[in-house]
């Protein structure tokens, strides 16, 4: 996976290109907008990590001006500003995802992953599986080896969003953003409270576990047993 | 003195009311004169026909023996002394120009009305100058009939008058206007000075003081009560900037200092997988408390800015509220607690659903927290008669008494050490949002548990 990276601080540049290399990505960095656009512009990236502040030029802007002429790729964008207001800005302007630093490195891949790997038929499938597990979208009925799950509508959007993203990491944050749309990071377990209870649906009378939890990560969906 | 605007002003009101009084004195005066002259006219005319009339019935003859015995039918001098003293002389003229009758001194006046002024030569060398009005007309084919007036006494009263009213009004009115301008000015100056002096001392020393205010709710008191409400509320925001980077402060020292030992750890154990494992979770635990704290703060100034406001919609409060409550029951559950709600549906608000959310969320998780185990929180939203009213409470041990003025204080916790989880800001971020939302949110006494009731106005469904 090629990965583009435009990011002027060196230190968190570094950090990003030595986990990303770590997992057999590719990475080229640039150190401001001009070059970083000129290399977004003229490469084939499956993924642009984009930094928010940047000397030259704003990345909303940047952002804009990319898919303005037609770009693709997918965007994470990176910033420390924490106000909704900037996440908005950012998601408007056409990036696909937004982070505040400081995060942890899980959590970026997990979403670099999600991005790379998003295929836009996904969103529209009526029917999302992963081994003997079934979600029908339109009915809204999972099943699991022919026996119907009775779920609740947040469990239900929980494991609808680990289906479209089976075997991909699903941070804590992308669970509290996608499927309760809270930007705020509340203190008591809600996502581990009903993640665990969606789990004792789906994973506990059966003998293969599906959802399984990455530590220091997330969780992730899969029906093969050596992807972690 | 003179850069004193009271004084200068006191002064422009003194020439003002100088310079009305001198027209309107000046006025009646020339209205006085004039009646005056007019009645002096008519006098002339009076005294005229009456002598014609007498010369017309008993001819020139009849008026000589008439007045055969007064002196001034002879003596030039008497009749200059008649009509100085009587204001009345008349001089009959024949058809050659000789004078028949009368004084003398009257025949080189023109035809009609005119003037003439006559000096009297008194004892002593004193003259007295006469001023007199003439009036000379034809009786029948061969006379002429000069009478003159002089001016009458009160027109003389009614121009000193007017001189000794000018006098005193230059001689006592400006140098009162003068004095009184100055005693004003030094009295507001006073005032000013004093309020500026306060003022000063404030700026030089500490906010502690205030501006002193007197019993007489003049400008000045206004003034200074205002300035007092404004040294308040600059008060009041320097105490939170102080408590707030205080706050911040104690808040990090703590997990910096944890951070800082558990890497002096890791140099130690850095041959042991294991430790170093466990160390590096910990400090990661250490810097994810440090980033909530900047977070909070963060996020509290944004609320606090209003930024937010632009951003309202018409939301469906009851709804959210439902929907936060099913998201938390299991979490109350594993926590073994319970969660009741009672819900009054289809109860909109303007605001923000996010921060709705947040500030819901911050006093479930207080009562999780701070709540008796296998306790029991209730949300309860309903209709108020100015809006709505949202409860949340507990039926834990509640606030003590002394604290509970202080809750919604940034990073101000119940227990001062500091040690127990969270950073004082949950509490201080329910309040603004609440206010951002126009709301007020009071934490009730004399409950058993903790218990806080919020108002919101009322908005109408879209």
């Amino acid at each position: 996976m090629n990965i583009l990276l435009i990011e002027d601080d060196l230190d968190t540049a570094e950090f990003i290109t030595r986990g990303l290399a770590e997992q057999g990505y590719a990475v080229q960095h640039e150190g401001d907008s001009p070059s970083g656009l000129l290399a977004a512009a003229s490469g084939d990236f499956d993924v642009i990590v984009f930094d928010r502040l940047l000397p030259g030029m704003d990345g909303v802007d940047a952002v804009k001006l990319l898919r303005g002429s037609r770009l693709e790729t997918p965007i994470l964008m990176l910033t420390a500003l924490d106000g909704i207001e900037d996440r908005v800005a950012g998601l408007e302007a056409g990036a696909d995802d937004y982070m505040v630093k400081p995060f942890a490195f899980s959590e970026l891949l997990a979403r670099v992953r999600a991005l790379a790997r998003r295929k836009p038929m996904v969103q529209d499938e009526l029917q999302l599986s992963a081994g003997d597990l079934l979600l029908n979208r339109a009915t809204r009925e999972v099943t699991r080896a022919g026996q119907p799950l009775d779920l609740l509508p947040r469990e239900f959007q929980i494991l609808e969003l680990f289906l479209s993203h089976a075997g991909q990491v699903i941070t804590r944050t992308m669970l509290l953003e996608r499927v309760w749309g809270y930007t705020f990071d509340p203190k008591t377990s809600l996502v581990q409270t009903h993640v665990s209870r969606l789990r004792a649906k789906v994973d506990k009378p059966f003998a293969v576990e599906l959802i399984r939890t990455v530590r220091g990560a997330g969780y992730m969906l899969s029906a093969e047993q050596d992807d972690v | 003195m003179f850069r004193s605007s009271v004084y200068r002003l006191t002064l422009l009101a003194s020439v003002a009311f100088f310079l009305v009084a001198l027209f309107i004195g000046g006025g009646l005066t020339v209205y006085n004169l004039s009646a005056i002259e007019r009645n002096d006219e008519a006098e002339l005319l009076d005294t005229y026909e009456w002598l014609r009339e007498m010369i017309e019935e008993d001819g020139l003859q009849g008026l000589r023996e008439e007045w055969q015995d007064e002196p001034w039918m002879t003596d030039p001098e008497e009749g200059l002394f008649l009509l100085a003293e009587e204001g009345f002389a008349f001089l009959v003229v024949g058809a050659s120009g000789d004078a028949l009758m009368g004084l003398p001194d009257l025949a080189g006046a023109p035809p009609g009305e005119s003037w003439q002024t006559f000096v009297l030569e008194e004892h002593e060398d004193e003259e007295e100058i006469i001023e007199a009005r003439l009036l000379r007309e034809p009786i029948g084919d061969d006379l002429e009939l000069i009478v003159a007036r002089s001016r009458s006494w009160a027109y003389f009263d009614v121009q000193e008058t007017l001189f000794v009213s000018i006098f005193f009004l230059i001689v006592i009115s400006i140098p009162l206007a003068l004095v009184i301008g100055y005693a004003l000015s030094r009295r507001v100056h006073q005032r000013l000075d004093d309020l500026s002096g306060a003022l000063a001392q404030i700026g030089h020393d500490s906010l502690e003081q205030r501006a002193a205010v007197s019993k007489r709710h003049d400008e000045f008191d206004a003034l200074a009560e205002n300035v007092n409400a404004m040294l308040d509320r600059l008060q009041a925001l320097h105490r939170n900037i102080e408590s707030v980077s205080v706050g911040v402060a104690h808040d990090l020292k703590t997990p910096l200092s944890r951070l800082s030992s558990r890497l002096q750890l890791m140099r130690q154990d850095i041959n042991q997988p294991a430790a170093l494992a466990s160390h590096l979770e910990g400090a990661e635990q250490q810097l994810e408390g440090i980033t909530r704290t900047f977070s909070s703060v963060l996020r509290l100034s944004e609320i606090e800015s209003g930024d937010r406001r632009s951003a309202f919609q018409s939301l469906d409060l009851s709804a959210l509220v439902a929907d936060l409550i099913d998201s938390y029951q299991p979490v109350f559950a594993d926590a073994g607690r319970q969660l009741d709600s009672a819900i009054l549906p289809d109860q909109w608000l303007h605001g923000d659903a996010d921060l709705l959310v947040q500030m819901i969320t911050n006093l479930l998780e207080n009562s999780i927290e701070h709540g008796k185990p296998s306790g029991r929180t209730w949300v309860h939203l309903q209709g108020h008669p100015q809006g709505l009213v949202l409860q949340v409470g507990d039926d834990g041990p509640g606030i003590p008494a002394a604290q509970q003025s202080r809750v919604f204080e940034r990073f101000y916790r119940g227990d001062a050490s500091r040690s127990a989880p969270g950073n004082g800001l949950g509490l201080a971020i329910v309040r603004s949002i609440s206010e951002l939302h126009a709301g007020d949110i009071v934490l009730l006494k004399g409950q058993k548990g903790a218990v806080f009731d919020c108002y919101f106005p009322a908005s109408l469904a879209p």
